[in-house]
């Protein structure tokens, strides 16, 4: 199958996908509702964008195509309501955060799908351990280069949100010590990491062609990269974010990555290079462990700062950009809590040392996203 | 304890009560271990044959089951499943998915409407005929609970099974006492000395079971429950409890399972013990199952013949019919739906305890009563786990947990 072609959609445009928690009130341990939860929303009339995913305990919704901040909060308060209305029916809870604090992998079951069925009988084990939760955002690109150059020129920016979205310190009953131990899940993947560096379309066509001839992918959701382009939206996807606690955290930082996207696009502020990608998997990691506190090396100068400070400075430098798309806000709230160091890893990490009982951290959870 | 022994070595005759027990500790264990590796049966259909064989072998329980000592260890046992089922009774969703309490009011209504019309339809009198049907409302809680628990059982159908089971019981108990009260009016008390003793009943049973849930609400403030020895509290909590309940003359089935009611609806905290509160209570309810097999008589199997077979089929008609009228505006769908009512087939150790109070206060309904219902309660013990497990499984809702370190 080649690739197809990339779709032209309004730039700057945005969608939101986020991955959610399905668990039982009694234990609030996961539980394999997301069919149930799926034929209620179908018998109550739910409008919107709801799909299965990989496990059945987890669950994904989807805003339509969005303007802006404001669009982006209120499409996805609807989702929620809607979505918590079905789930009050089955009683059982939903919740943000970007892994399950105790769930045992082997006891998820892979969902009813031929698709993931075979990713299941591809990647075995794998393919359980990936019950983790993602917030996904799509930035609408004007044509197939720019796509690539702003994928690009935003993944230096990745650390940044994965310490500001990070919301997955526990894993299977323990504190692993990462702000976001999600990714770790995902860096097992063969085709996860980077997008090769090519900076025109017809480059990316020639890799995935030869991608294709040798069998390992088919279309592109076989690559599991941090940004990778959407050619049927028209789109770049940005998937390194946990899934925030609330929607309103979501709302923010798809507002973030916009206004990043505009200062990309409009300022052209520097010229990617393969280079760049010299300290990216450091970086990386260093947010993923240790959050704001990890440490950032640019890629151009070889500086090292503090993530929190360099999350404050950006936004700083992106201000007059967030002026014209309305995100002020939102990035301000977003660089206040990287300047106080907080994010809900530590929120999770706080509710639990005065309360050390995770399925009551779990049931916290879903309160704050009901809230 | 009379068992012919006399074939016996002599030194064997003079063991007592206490050498039965243990071997039944022993032997109940292994049946249940044989059951489910041989048939892929819930364990406790292996508690309940050994049970049975051991009542239709002659070995007379009475020595075992009179000893007050066991007695009240079996009550605990109950207690315990009761308390479990309660705590998992999350009286919010009835707010929320107001199709549930249709689905229960239908299930236990046709059920009890289906089982009165063929008692009295074969001749029973209207007051056996009443306590039949209410008799066999009731989804057994214990052997509900034991099931779930056993199979690790999340999900849909599963929490609406322990829901239904929950009001099911409760309705059986109302039941029964409301016909106590009618049957007192009939022998000529006066409505308000009629009403005194149900009225009494509830009273103090409310009022146990809250002090019973404060008990352990406190106790999981400051405790880990999770520990075994903080279980065992737990345990003497129940035991206490049940000791009130008797001075008190309130419901030994609704005490424990309205607390954990109460404690659940009164503090989301979630609350998780280990299963049967640990190895102690685990124990008691392998008995209390050994224990129900005695009391059942496979002889009342072929005795209790048509009748039995006809109230087998019509409440499973009733439970399957009625789960099945509204499931879909509860929410299910139709596959889930006819489990669910499969799942609440199980009658058994509470069947007989409501039907021991009936046969104290009015002896002749409860021969009649006791008489129709132990063929089908004897079937129901041995089928009644087995379709619960069938039906979990029918619904991808069990998981049984591989224990790593086990031996090949």
């Amino acid at each position: 199958m080649p690739l197809e072609p990339f779709s032209t959609s309004r730039a700057l445009t945005l969608g939101v996908e986020l991955e959610l928690q399905l668990v039982g009130t009694h234990d609030f341990d996961l539980v394999a509702a997301a069919p149930d939860l799926l034929r209620v929303l179908e018998q109550q009339g739910f409008v919107g964008d709801v799909k299965p995913e990989i496990t059945s305990s987890m669950i994904e919704i989807a805003t339509g195509i969005c303007t802006g901040y404001t669009d982006v909060l209120e499409q996805l308060t609807a989702l929620r309501d809607g979505l918590l209305e079905g789930a009050r029916r089955l009683d059982i809870g939903i919740c943000g955060g970007g892994a399950h604090p105790f769930q045992l992998w082997g006891e998820r079951q892979i969902s009813d799908s031929a698709r993931y069925q075979h990713l299941s009988d591809l990647y075995g084990y794998l393919a359980k351990q990936f019950t983790v939760f993602g917030q996904h955002v799509h930035i609408g690109c004007p044509g197939p280069d720019e796509a690539l150059l702003l994928l690009h020129g935003m993944s230096r920016f990745i650390p940044h949100l994965i310490a500001l979205s990070a919301s997955s310190p526990f894993v299977q009953g323990h504190d692993t010590g990462f702000d976001s131990a999600r990714l770790n899940s995902i860096f097992a993947f063969p085709l996860s990491g980077r997008a090769p560096f090519v900076l025109n379309w017809s480059d990316f066509e020639g890799y995935f062609a030869k991608m294709a001839r040798t069998g390992v992918v088919e279309s592109m959701k076989d690559f599991y990269w941090d940004i990778r382009p959407k050619p049927e939206y028209g789109t770049i996807e940005v998937r390194v974010l946990d899934t925030p606690l609330c929607v309103e955290r979501a709302a923010r930082l798809a507002a973030l990555i916009q206004t990043i996207a505009r200062w990309l696009m409009v300022d052209k502020p520097f010229v990617p290079a393969e280079d760049d990608y010299l300290v990216y998997a450091f970086n990386r990691f260093q947010a993923c462990r240790f959050g704001y506190e990890g440490v950032w090396v640019d890629p151009e100068s070889g500086e090292r700062r503090v993530l929190g400070d360099a999350i404050v400075a950006l936004v700083n430098r992106i201000g007059p950009h967030a002026a014209v798309l309305g995100t002020q806000v939102a990035c301000a709230a977003l660089a206040n809590d990287a300047a106080t160091r907080t994010n809900d890893a530590m929120w999770l990490r706080e509710h639990y040392s005065a309360d050390p009982l995770l399925p009551e951290l779990v049931r916290r959870q879903c309160l704050r996203w009901a809230e | 304890m009379a068992p012919d022994l006399s074939f016996l070595p002599g030194w064997i005759a003079p063991l007592d009560t206490s050498f039965w027990l243990a071997m039944l500790l022993v032997i109940a264990p292994l049946a249940g271990e044989a059951v489910f590796r041989l048939l892929r049966w819930p364990r406790i259909v292996g508690y309940t044959l050994v049970g049975l064989f051991a009542s239709a072998s002659n070995f007379d329980a009475s020595g075992l089951a009179l000893s007050e000592g066991f007695r009240h260890g079996l009550e605990v046992a109950m207690a315990v499943l009761l308390f479990e089922l309660g705590s998992r009774v999350h009286l919010h969703w009835l707010r929320d998915n107001p199709w549930l309490i249709a689905t229960s009011l239908a299930e236990a209504g046709l059920t009890f409407v289906m089982v009165f019309s063929i008692g009295h339809y074969l001749g029973l009198g209207v007051g056996s005929s009443i306590a039949v049907a209410a008799v066999c409302m009731v989804s057994s809680p214990a052997v509900v609970m034991r099931v779930a628990s056993e199979l690790n059982a999340r999900g849909q159908v599963t929490e609406r099974l322990l829901m239904l089971s929950a009001l099911n019981t409760i309705y059986a108990v109302l039941a029964v006492q409301v016909l106590l009260a009618l049957m007192g009016q009939a022998h000529g008390q006066q409505v308000l000395q009629a009403l005194q003793a149900p009225l009494r009943y509830f009273v103090s049973t409310f009022v146990l079971a809250l002090l019973l849930a404060a008990a352990v609400g406190i106790a999981r403030r400051r405790l880990d429950l999770a520990n075994e020895n903080s279980v065992l509290l737990l345990i003497g909590l129940l035991f206490l409890t049940l000791v009130l309940v008797r001075l008190a003359g309130a419901s030994p089935i609704l005490v424990p399972l309205l607390a954990g009611m109460v404690l659940r609806s009164r503090d989301l905290r979630p609350c998780l013990w280990p299963r049967h509160f640990g190895t102690a209570g685990g124990a008691l309810v392998v008995l209390l199952f050994v224990v129900n097999g005695m009391a059942a008589d496979w002889r009342l199997i072929v005795g209790g013949g048509l009748v039995g077979v006809t109230v087998v089929v019509l409440r499973a008609a009733a439970k399957i019919g009625g789960s099945v009228l509204f499931g879909r505006l509860a929410g299910l769908s139709m596959g889930q739906s006819m489990a669910l009512g499969v799942a609440l087939l199980p009658m058994s150790g509470t069947a007989f305890l409501l039907t021991a109070s009936l046969y104290s206060a009015f002896p002749d309904l409860g021969r009649h009563v006791a008489a129709a219902l132990a063929g089908a309660a004897t079937v129901m013990e041995i089928a009644g786990p087995i379709a619960t497990q069938w039906a979990l499984r029918h619904c991808g809702e069990t998981s049984i947990r591989k224990d790593v370190h086990r031996a090949a």
